[in-house]
C-alpha cells in the first residue's frame, strides 16, 4: 500500500464554498430513452414469437367451378438462420371447400431456403357462384438452441367461383425444394459485434479530447443499439431468462457435480426391496444440468428394481407450471435435479447423498 | 440534499431491484448491472458474469449480452458500482480504512475477467460462481434456510471466499470492487465515454489534496479521475471545498470560472 504520508492530508479545508456539485443536462432524458427503448424492445420479443418464414400464394386468386377443383402453389421462403421444420398446410375457410388431396408437410427449410408447395382445392357441387376468402393455416415450429417454438400463420386466398375455369393454373405433385439463393446478404449483427469490440479499445484506453469522447459515444450508442437488437431477433434475451430461472445446484456451487454412474448400496436396495405401496415420483432435470442424469439414473435404478415405483421426467425450463404446484420452484427459482413423491409432496434437492435422501422419501408414511 | 444522500437512495433502489422477486415476479430478461446472482431466490434479473460464461460454454455469440453491456457502460459505466451494485454496496458500507491503492492490482479485476472466460471455455463449468462471494451471499446462505443447500464442500468453500472478501474489505475500502470485480473490469472499459463523468477543474484547485483522504478507492480523484478505477460515488467531490471536482451527466462545456 502507497499511503505513506496519507494521515498528514487535512480532513477538511476550511475554506468552503457551497456550490451546485451536481449538473444536469438533456443528456439524461436521451440515456433515459435508452433504457426504456430496450426495455420495450426486449418486451415485444419475450410477448410474440417471431415467425420467420413468409408465405406467397400464387396465384393470387383462384377460379374455381362447383364440384371441381383448383391448383395453385404456396411459396415458402426462410428469412432466418435458423431452419423451419414440418410445414404443415390446412384449409380455414367457408364450407363446401377442402384441400384434396391434403398437400405434403416439407419436412425442412433450411436457413434462408425456399421451397414450393402446390395444393388442390376442390369444391362441393352446390357452392353458389361468389367470391370466397379463405386460408391456408400454416403451422411450423423452429428451434434456438434449446428453445423451440410452434408458429401458426394464415395465408389468404382469394376463390372465385365461376362456371367454367378459362385459365389453368400450374401444379406439380409432391412438394419440391429449391437451393437457398446465392445472394450476398450484408451480415449487419457481425458488423455491429465486430465495431463495439473495435471501438471499445479506443474507448478503454485512450485519454481522448471530449470532441472525440462524444464521436466514441455516439459509434457506441448506434452499433450497442445494433447488437442487442440483434441479440433479441436471435432470442438471446429469452436464453438470458432461461439461465437465470432455472438453478442447477451444482452450478453455482451448492454441491459438488455428480458424474458417477448410479448405485444403490446393498441396504438401500434392500429397502427398496421392501416397499409395498405404489409410489410416483416425477424428476425434474434441465437440459444442459450435468448432475440431472445421476438423479435420473438413480430413481431408474430404483423402478427397475421394485416395479411398485412408477416415475416421469420433466424437463423444469418446459413445465414450469408443474414445477411450481409440486413445490420444486423456491422463491421463484426451479430447483433442478428434484425429486417429488408425488402422493406425499416431498421432494428432494440436488445430487449429494441422493441415495440415502430417496430411501427416507420412499419410506414416508410407512 | 447532499451527493450522498441521492447515491444512499439510488444503492436502496438496487437493493430493492436485486429482490424485487419478493413480490412474487419471477425472472426477466433483464441483465443486472452490476454483480448481484441471478441464483438469488428473490433475483429477477441476470448476472452478466454468470450469464456470460454460460454463453462461452454453449458457444453463443453473446450478442444480447454485449448489446446491454454497452448501453450500462454509456449510461454510467463504473458509476453503477459506486450507485446501484448491492455488493458495492456492502463495499461501501465497509469503507473504514480508505487505503491508496496499489494500481498494479487493480489490474487483478481484468485477470479475474479474463480467468472466468478462459475457465468457462476450458472446464465448461461455471467456475467463477463457485468461488463469487456474492453468490455466497446471495445464493448459498439463502438456500441453506431454505432447506436446499446443505453444509458441504462447494458451502464451505463458498462461504471462505465471502470470509476473506469481508476482511479484505474491512482492511481495505472497497477491496473487492478494487482488485477483484470482474464486472467492474466490463464497466470500467467504458469510464471514459459514459455519460457520467467526474471532472476535475486544475484552475480552481488549491492542492489541499483533501480528495485524496475521501476517495473509497484510494485513487488521485485529479488525474485518476476517468481511470478504471473511478467509481463515480463523488466522495471526492462533497470533500472538495473550492468545487474544483464535480460530478457530470453529459457533454458540457467547461464552466466558465465566476
Amino acid at each position: 500500500m502507497r499511503d505513506a504520508g496519507r494521515h498528514a492530508l487535512p480532513t477538511r479545508c476550511t475554506e468552503r464554498r457551497e456550490g451546485s456539485r451536481w449538473r444536469i443536462s438533456v443528456w439524461p432524458v436521451a440515456a433515459l430513452t435508452f433504457v426504456v427503448l430496450l426495455v420495450a424492445a426486449g418486451a415485444h420479443a419475450a410477448w410474440g414469437q417471431a415467425s420467420i418464414l413468409t408465405f406467397t400464394v400464387d396465384p393470387v386468386a383462384l377460379d374455381i367451378t362447383p364440384g371441381g377443383s383448383a391448383h395453385g402453389r404456396v411459396a415458402v421462403h426462410n428469412s432466418s438462420p435458423y431452419e423451419a421444420d414440418q410445414v404443415d398446410f390446412s384449409w380455414s375457410g367457408p364450407q363446401g371447400f377442402a384441400l384434396d388431396p391434403a398437400p405434403g408437410t416439407v419436412s425442412v427449410v433450411e436457413a434462408y431456403g425456399s421451397a414450393s408447395v402446390p395444393f388442390t382445392l376442390a369444391a362441393a357441387a352446390d357452392v353458389p357462384a361468389m367470391e370466397v376468402r379463405g386460408s391456408l393455416e400454416a403451422v411450423y415450429s423452429y428451434c434456438i438452441d434449446e428453445s423451440c417454438f410452434e408458429i401458426v400463420e394464415s395465408v389468404p386466398v382469394l376463390l372465385r367461383v365461376v362456371s367454367h375455369v378459362q385459365t389453368p393454373s400450374a401444379a406439380a405433385a409432391g412438394p419440391t425444394q429449391s437451393a437457398a439463393p446465392k445472394a450476398f446478404v450484408i451480415p449487419w449483427r457481425w458488423v455491429a459485434f465486430g465495431a463495439v469490440l473495435v471501438l471499445l479499445v479506443p474507448a478503454g484506453l485512450v485519454r481522448a479530447s471530449t470532441r472525440v469522447r462524444v464521436l466514441l459515444f455516439s459509434l457506441l450508442a448506434v452499433a450497442g443499439a445494433a447488437t442487442l437488437a440483434a441479440g433479441v431477433t436471435l432470442d438471446q434475451h429469452r436464453q438470458a431468462q432461461a439461465v437465470g430461472a432455472v438453478l442447477c445446484t451444482s452450478c453455482v456451487g451448492i454441491e459438488t457435480t455428480q458424474t458417477l454412474t448410479p448405485k444403490l448400496s446393498p441396504a438401500q436396495a434392500a429397502a427398496v426391496d421392501r416397499l409395498t405401496q405404489p409410489i410416483e415420483l416425477v424428476v425434474f432435470y434441465a437440459p444442459w444440468c450435468r448432475s440431472c442424469p445421476y438423479a435420473e439414473g438413480l430413481v431408474d435404478l430404483v423402478a427397475r428394481r421394485n416395479p411398485l415405483v412408477h416415475y416421469r421426467l420433466a424437463n423444469a425450463e418446459v413445465e414450469r407450471d408443474l414445477a411450481a404446484q409440486y413445490g420444486v420452484t423456491r422463491a421463484g427459482r426451479t430447483v433442478v435435479p428434484a425429486i417429488v413423491r408425488v402422493d406425499t409432496g416431498g421432494a428432494l434437492f440436488g445430487a449429494e447423498d441422493l441415495g440415502d435422501r430417496l430411501i427416507v422419501l420412499l419410506k414416508e408414511g410407512t | 440534499m447532499r451527493l450522498t444522500h441521492g447515491r444512499r437512495i439510488a444503492q436502496g433502489a438496487g437493493i430493492v431491484l436485486g429482490l424485487f422477486g419478493a413480490t412474487g415476479i419471477g425472472m426477466t430478461h433483464i441483465l443486472f448491472p452490476g454483480l448481484h446472482c441471478y441464483a438469488c431466490p428473490w433475483a429477477i434479473t441476470v448476472c452478466p458474469i454468470g450469464l456470460i460464461q454460460n454463453l462461452v460454454i454453449f458457444g453463443t455469440v453473446p450478442f444480447f449480452w454485449l448489446g446491454a453491456i454497452v448501453a450500462y457502460g454509456l449510461v454510467a459505466a463504473r458509476g453503477f458500482c459506486g450507485w446501484f451494485c448491492p455488493f458495492g454496496t456492502l463495499n461501501d458500507l465497509l469503507s473504514f480504512r480508505k487505503a491508496r491503492i496499489h494500481s498494479g492490482w487493480s489490474y487483478g479485476k481484468f485477470a479475474v475477467l479474463l480467468g472466468t472466460l478462459v475457465g468457462a471455455w476450458a472446464l465448461t463449468d461455471t467456475i467463477f460462481c463457485k468461488l463469487c462471494p456474492a453468490a455466497s451471499l446471495e445464493a448459498s446462505l439463502p438456500y441453506l434456510f431454505l432447506g436446499v443447500a446443505r453444509v458441504n464442500g462447494p458451502f464451505l468453500i463458498h462461504m471462505a471466499t465471502l470470509g476473506l472478501s469481508l476482511v479484505g474489505m474491512i482492511l481495505i475500502a472497497r477491496f473487492w470492487c478494487r482488485y477483484l470485480c470482474p464486472m467492474g473490469a466490463v464497466l470500467s472499459l467504458f469510464n471514459r465515454v459514459s455519460l457520467l463523468q467526474l471532472d476535475w477543474r486544475s484552475a480552481e484547485c488549491t492542492g489541499c489534496e483533501t480528495c485524496l483522504a475521501a476517495c473509497p478507492m484510494g485513487i488521485d480523484p485529479r488525474h485518476e479521475h476517468d481511470g478504471h478505477n473511478c467509481i463515480k460515488c463523488g466522495a471526492c467531490t462533497e470533500s472538495c471545498a473550492p468545487d474544483s471536482l464535480t460530478l457530470r451527466y453529459g457533454w458540457h462545456a467547461r464552466r466558465r470560472k465566476p
